[in-house]
């Protein structure tokens, strides 16, 4: 039974434990030990953590308060005041771009993709009333970016802000930093009223009444749109791709805490770390050299920043700036003050009756008033009082207000402190201006109401609901309009959206556009349009949610979500408050689609239940006013990060610990990926995320487990073998993980032996399964990551599994086995792994088969990522290498969260119904995620269980908590909104393609597993059919007989198309079953951008880039070359094209190409002696070859799987690798484009 | 003979009874959110296989002792508790997976599918408990083949001398007896008996 024992480490001692005794033979007893000592868990630290989200979890979406029904109608007239509020805090995030060290890097606030891509898929009946808008939109941006570069200023920001609290943990101070971006932005909102009347007249009138407005506000409409001239849509990514390199550059804080601050935070916690340590110094005999360091170093840093913070600037005059106000002419100017004081009349006079809403409320209001503090939402009782964090941010406001007064270009001339003191004069002007455009509602507050409707004829109201509101209603008929209006109604106005263009299909050549696509902006006023999430981080597949499930089913196109929630974001604002606001019934966070009925509450856009406004949420730290809770930045920002309280947590923030398993078989030692591994290790040591608790730890395994003890204060690292692989024990189980600082010479020289121990190995088994227990085992107390490679089938042990691949069977038509695991172990293994809140990701390095359907469940499930390298081999298969590589750096060095859950809230009346991603459905809604990385995506489909005839908006919400690497607890929070539509001819208006593929993609794949693979193929064609046929029985005056499709749905037959021909779902190509089951993997749990790109890969002709329409990013051009359609018919032998296939490119050279080109951009003399097998452009000299490798540089950039190059010529083997990727052509086992289109009108007629 | 089949019959179905509550409870617990769905599906999947084997039990002992009419009764649900468990893909924890179980509306139709069963035992358990009682009834009688007329028409069963039967078992018989039940509902009860009591010669 007992081990056996066996040095093989140079010169370590060896230990061989039996079954029991287990004490190393060096020095160091367990227990004793420093670092161990140091990580000691505290006794609540192993707490079952089934019942972990406690805090945020466990509330039933009850249905909230409905009140009455005129509520909602107020709802509505609430956002629009709501959502024209900023702006200028677009800006925010722009101004914060320029700190120094701040990870915000690039100069775009969020709303800019929203902006871009609307100008594609607007209107075309209202093309130039949008622009006007965009305009509008993204012309602050100007001034602010160019003005706000004063990076002097920033330093004392941060220093100010830890004035407050030098001794409070370094949190703080981050977040106060990162608050103090907002404040710059945010006072040029300040003054109350005229830009929302501003915005409000344009985005609302513009598609409903526009002559109405061309009328009224002639010169305000000019002066508006000149500034900024419409960004043209590339640059957008091209800010997104500076905003990435900024984040590699930065790489493991890619979140948004400045560097600076990283340092702190480190230090920081170093130095509270050393409390701790210090006893176990005293105890242990080995070296405290290091411990002893650390607080030297934080020290210093700590009394810097100290010594920073006596230049805390003297808090300047409240003095608002207004940059839109800048813009617009005096007169206009003038109007808006004078509307805005009317509102504030109306308000006054208004005020005596109670609203109808609140009066049901009034009871319980006064209840909740007193308890709000207490009760509305998690407040805790943290040691910091309000007022220090608050203080904190206004103490880092300071600079920028100031350096924005001095730098923007001009500053209001008078500017109003307060809006509610407009000189009486101007009173009677205003009243009649105001009185059309302002619908007061009586407790506003006067900035609110500037967002209102024009004011139409009053259409008296129509439905019942608006009747116990009469008097309001006639007072300000405007509101009417504008409820109706809100709803994304717009699309009525205009006759015929581009989006519902008839396409015949088969008559229609060229179906794939010149340009990328973009997402369709959902149909929303533009103040809702400006304030919504990023498509990039969360799309719904219909951005028209249907009314009914009728309503849906009839229109027979899949409805789900979209996400990518941990994406790396550039610009994030990061909230630090005593009081996360949040809905009391369904606990949704407060957010920008939120209406507040009056200054002390606000109803959830969820439930609908009306909750109190707590105290310290009435005080904007940004503009440093009271009674603005509308101005808050959770209110201004769809994307949000909260730092948690402890009420988040149900222990202590776990640190960071890696654990890596890697294979040491013959066969792995053959492959060799340890050189690769350990080199890659090596070089990022430095770079993983964490902080001073960080742990880290190895253990190989054959048919044997071997454990590295690393603990500090050995004179090498020692192995320890365990050969019991029935019964897994850990030898020394605390000195396994070790203190990645403490022990970093151990670690090191670990990596520089391991590659050499095993290189004469005979042991050709693989024991995975005991290897991952033991694995779990080692992490259970902690939490963490396991990093698995493997490079075989394992065939000992617990887990052991068989080839079940038939070769013969790859290119089978019929049925595909063996999608399916063929073993629960994996499984049940991941399902504790989460429980413990572990995540396994698996690298698998194979050349045969190993059955990664099987292999995959431990990281499904437990929430980790797949890696496959089929027919990895570091010297016969470079590229690979060369990918592993450079995927080990972005796995190493990125972003991670831990113990993290998230939730997805959802209107009520929708409903989730299937998940699809890595990660474990713990509760009906909860998502369980050991781990989360920026690299995931996930896929949730909804069905509408209650009609949502009462709602003209509804909005979905996603709550990431999770502990950073800094240990840290933190919310991040993504809000999207979507109109509800009530015909069929908007729903289709709303499809976006792209979503709805990937959403299908991924229904396809669970329904291959579980059924069948042609089943899901046949499901595949059936979405087209069904959607088409749909669709044409809408459009009667058509004829029948074309194959009829809107404009937004003309790339859904060839996407179908491309997924049927794609490697997961492709049948009659041989295809191996593991690379089959990876494809599936990567559907399931790649984000949508990613994933559209290895569904139907880009083509571009490379060998003829021309400036035109380049974009520039980071000082370089980028050519920008059109998008081919992937038909063989679009190669010529003159040329040579690109292939974008997301996770490899492959650059075809034609027989004829031209050799300028071959000789300028691939470096040889012509075609002929270029060689077979190419992975690299040289770095040639010459412009077009600084073109291509910029191209395919930014191409490469921003995705988490670096692509491979290959350079294929005509005539190489390797050909048909790329020919597989042209969908639009036949291949012997599939159709063509056009014949698929055929074969679907065909199945439409019968 | 017979009431020993029908009296284990009974206490079978009390089980399952008991069995498929216990599965709507767990069910509706894990829809509430009170447990998890690891812990709901490995409660739930030590139960399928004694669920599986109660029932089987039941089918085949009518087969055996030849009665036809609750044998083909029982017979589809059983096969569906056969059927379902060895369909279960071999990567799957069980019957019922916490995995897959918050997808496609599992949960759903895993309750609707505990909740069908319920009714299905409950309508077992009466049909049993009628054939047990009627055949205990019979037991001191004269030894003739038992008419389901003569059931009926006994005036009341409180005056008969009721043999040694469970009392709980009997006790529904007796309300239904000795309340005045309307003339249709025995008339029902008479077509019934005769279908249940019949037994082949």
């Amino acid at each position: 039974v007992g081990g056996l024992v066996v040095g093989r480490l140079p010169s370590a001692q060896v230990m061989i434990p039996g079954v029991l005794g287990l004490s190393p033979t060096s020095g160091c007893p367990p227990g004793a030990c420093p670092a161990q000592n140091q990580m000691q868990i505290p006794s609540g630290y192993g707490l079952h953590p089934q019942n972990y989200i406690a805090p945020s979890g466990h509330y039933p979406q009850g249905p909230g308060k409905m009140t009455s029904l005129p509520l909602d109608s107020q709802c509505g007239d609430y956002y629009s005041g709501l959502y024209t509020v900023p702006t200028q805090n677009m800006v925010t995030p722009n101004t914060a771009n320029q700190q120094p060290g701040a990870q915000q890097m690039y100069g775009r606030g969020p709303p800019a993709p929203h902006i871009v891509g609307s100008t594609p898929g607007s209107f075309q009946g209202a093309t130039s009333s949008t622009s006007h808008l965009h305009t509008s939109a993204s012309q602050p941006y100007s001034p602010f970016v160019n003005h706000y570069s004063s990076p002097a200023m920033y330093p004392a920001n941060s220093s100010v802000a830890s004035q407050g609290f030098p001794s409070t943990c370094g949190h703080y101070a981050m977040s106060t930093v990162s608050n103090a971006a907002y404040p710059s932005v945010s006072y040029p909102s300040l003054p109350a009223g005229d830009p929302y009347g501003q915005q409000m007249f344009t985005s609302q009138n513009a598609p409903t009444v526009g002559p109405v407005r061309e009328d009224s506000f002639p010169g305000h409409s000019t002066a508006i749109s000149h500034p900024a001239p419409l960004p043209p849509p590339p640059s957008h990514q091209y800010h997104q791709q500076q905003g990435l390199s900024g984040c590699n550059t930065l790489s493991w804080s890619a979140s948004g805490l400045p560097s600076a601050q990283d340092n702190l935070t480190r230090n920081h916690t170093g130095s509270l770390a050393t409390p701790n340590s210090n006893p176990t110094n005293t105890d242990s005999l080995s070296c405290p050299v290091m411990q002893n360091v650390q607080p030297l170093k934080s020290s210093p840093v700590v009394s810097t920043v100290l010594g920073a913070s006596s230049t805390r600037v003297p808090p300047a005059a409240n003095r608002p700036v207004e940059p839109v106000a800048s813009v617009t002419q005096p007169s206009e100017l003038l109007q808006q003050k004078g509307m805005q004081y009317g509102d504030y009349v109306n308000n006054q006079a208004s005020s005596a009756p109670t609203p109808l809403s609140s009066t049901s409320d009034d009871e319980e209001e006064e209840e909740e008033d007193e308890e709000a503090g207490v009760d509305s939402s998690s407040t805790t009782s943290s040691a910091s009082p309000m007022p220090n964090s608050y203080d904190a941010l206004e103490g880092g406001s300071y600079p920028d207000m100031l350096s924005s007064s001095a730098s923007s270009p001009a500053p209001d001339p008078a500017p109003e402190p307060d809006p509610a003191p407009v000189p009486a004069p101007s009173a009677p002007q205003p009243s009649k201006m105001a009185k059309p455009f302002g619908y007061g509602y009586p407790t506003l507050q006067p900035g609110y109401q500037n967002a209102t409707a024009p004011l139409n004829s009053g259409v008296p109201p129509s439905s019942p609901m608006y009747s116990g509101f009469q008097p309001y209603a006639q007072q300000y008929p405007g509101m009417n309009q504008l409820s109706s209006s809100l709803g994304g109604l717009s699309l009525q106005s205009s006759p015929q959206p581009e989006s519902l263009r008839p396409v015949n299909l088969t008559q229609e050549r060229n179906i794939l556009p010149m340009a990328p696509v973009w997402p369709p902006v959902p149909n929303l006023n533009l103040d809702l349009k400006k304030l919504n999430c990023s498509p990039d981080s969360f799309r719904c597949t219909l951005t028209n949610i249907p009314q009914t499930q009728a309503l849906l089913n009839k229109a027979k196109l899949p409805l789900g979500l979209l996400l990518h929630p941990f994406r790396d974001l550039t610009q994030l604002p990061v909230i630090t408050s005593n009081t996360i606001v949040r809905c009391r019934s369904c606990r949704t966070y407060i957010n920008p689609f939120v209406s507040f009925i009056d200054q002390r509450r606000w109803k959830c856009n969820l439930c609908y239940r009306v909750n109190d406004v707590p105290e310290e949420f009435m005080y904007n730290p940004v503009t440093r006013s009271y009674g603005e809770p509308h101005k808050r930045p959770e209110v201004q920002n769809s994307t949000v990060e909260f730092i948690a309280s402890s009420d988040y947590m149900l222990r202590p923030p776990q640190p960071a610990v890696y654990l890596f398993v890697l294979d040491v078989s013959h066969n792995a030692v053959e492959a060799g990926y340890l050189t690769i591994l350990c080199q890659s290790l090596l070089e990022n040591l430095d770079k993983l995320p964490g902080d001073s608790r960080t742990r880290i730890g190895f253990m190989t395994f054959d048919s044997t487990i071997h454990f590295y003890n690393l603990q500090e204060g050995l004179s090498q690292p020692q192995m320890l073998i365990v050969s019991d692989i029935d019964d897994v024990f850990l030898p020394t189980p605390d000195s396994l993980l070790v203190n990645l600082y403490e022990s970093k010479e151990l670690i090191k020289d670990l990596l520089n032996a391991l590659p050499n121990m095993f290189t004469n190995t005979r042991e050709t088994h693989s024991a995975l399964g005991p290897a991952l227990q033991a694995a779990f085992k080692l992490m259970s107390p902690t939490g963490g990551r396991v990093s698995v490679f493997q490079t075989q089938l394992p065939s000992l042990g617990a887990g052991l599994l068989q080839s079940r691949e038939d070769p013969n069977q790859r290119s089978s038509t019929k049925v595909v086995q063996h999608l399916g695991p063929a073993t629960d172990f994996y499984k049940k293994l991941a399902l504790d792994c989460s429980g413990q809140q572990t995540a396994v990701d698996l690298f698998l390095l194979s050349s045969q088969y190993s059955d990664l359907a099987s292999l995959a469940c431990m990281s499904k499930y437990s929430a980790g990522c797949i890696y496959y390298y089929p027919s990895f081999h570091f010297t016969h298969n470079p590229s690979q290498a060369e990918k592993l590589q450079k995927d080990l750096k972005r796995y190493l060095t990125r972003k991670i969260g831990f113990e993290a859950v998230m939730r997805i809230r959802c209107t009520k009346g929708l409903s989730m119904h299937t998940f699809h991603g890595n990660f474990f459905v713990r509760s009906t809604d909860l998502l369980s995620l050991a781990n989360i990385n920026p690299d995931a995506g996930f896929a949730v489909q909804l069905s509408i269980e209650e009609n949502l005839t009462d709602t003209s908006l509804v909005c979905f919400q996603t709550a990431l908590l999770y502990t950073s690497s800094k240990g840290e607890r933190r919310i991040r929070v993504h809000t999207l909104c979507l109109p509800v539509v009530s015909s069929l001819a908007d729903v289709y208006a709303g499809v976006d393609v792209q979503a709805a593929i990937c959403l299908l993609a991924n229904m396809a794949v669970d329904r291959s597993i579980s059924s069948s693979l042609s089943d899901a193929r046949d499901a595949l064609v059936n979405a087209v059919v069904d959607s088409l046929s749909a669709y044409g029985s809408t459009v009667s005056n058509l004829q029948h007989s074309a194959l009829i499709a809107p404009s937004s749905l003309k790339l859904f037959p060839l996407y179908v198309l491309a997924l049927l021909k794609q490697k997961a779902f492709r049948t009659g190509t041989s295809t191996r079953l593991d690379d089959r089951v990876y494809a599936m993997c990567q559907i399931k749990c790649q984000p949508l951008v990613h994933l559209m790109k290895m569904i139907h890969p880009n083509l571009y002709r490379i060998d003829r880039l021309t400036d035109e329409g380049a974009i520039h990013v980071n000082d370089r051009v980028v050519p920008q070359p059109p998008l081919q359609k992937l038909s063989a018919e679009k190669l010529t032998r003159e040329g040579a094209f690109l292939m974008d296939c997301g996770s490899v490119f492959y650059i075809w050279i034609g027989k004829s190409c031209d050799n300028n080109f071959i000789e300028d951009v691939l470096g040889y003399p012509n075609f002929a002696s270029i060689p077979q097998k190419m992975t690299h452009l040289p770095e040639l000299d010459t412009l077009s070859s600084e073109r291509a490798r910029s191209f395919i540089t930014w191409l490469r950039d921003n995705r988490p799987l670096s692509p491979i190059l290959h350079v294929v010529k005509d005539e190489s083997p390797a050909k048909t690798e790329f020919f597989q990727h042209l969908i639009e052509d036949r291949t012997e086992a599939a159709f063509s484009y056009y014949e698929f289109l055929l074969h679907i009108q065909q199945q439409i007629c019968k | 003979m017979e009431a020993v089949v029908f009296v284990f019959s009974l206490l079978d179905c009390c089980a399952l009874i008991f069995l498929s509550v216990y599965f709507i409870i767990t069910l509706s617990d894990l829809e509430c959110d009170y447990i998890n769905a690891r812990s709901c599906c490995s409660k739930l999947n030590k139960w399928v296989i004694p669920e599986l084997i109660g029932h089987t039990v039941i089918t085949v002992l009518m087969l055996v002792s030849l009665h036809w009419f609750i044998f083909l009764l029982n017979l589809p649900a059983a096969t569906w508790n056969i059927y379902r468990f060895i369909m279960v893909p071999s990567g799957n924890m069980g019957v019922f997976d916490p995995t897959e179980i918050h997808n496609r509306g599992q949960l759903k139709s895993h309750m609707k599918e505990a909740m069908i069963k319920l009714g299905f035992h409950l309508l077992c358990f009466f049909m049993y408990l009628y054939r047990s009682c009627s055949v205990a009834s019979l037991l001191p009688g004269s030894g003739r083949p038992c008419a389901p007329h003569q059931v009926l028409c006994l005036p009341s069963p409180v005056s008969r001398p009721l043999p040694v039967m469970s009392g709980a078992g009997c006790a529904p018989r007796e309300r239904s007896y000795r309340g005045e039940t309307p003339i249709f509902l025995r008339e029902c009860w008479s077509r019934w008996h005769w279908v249940l009591g019949w037994v082949p010669a």
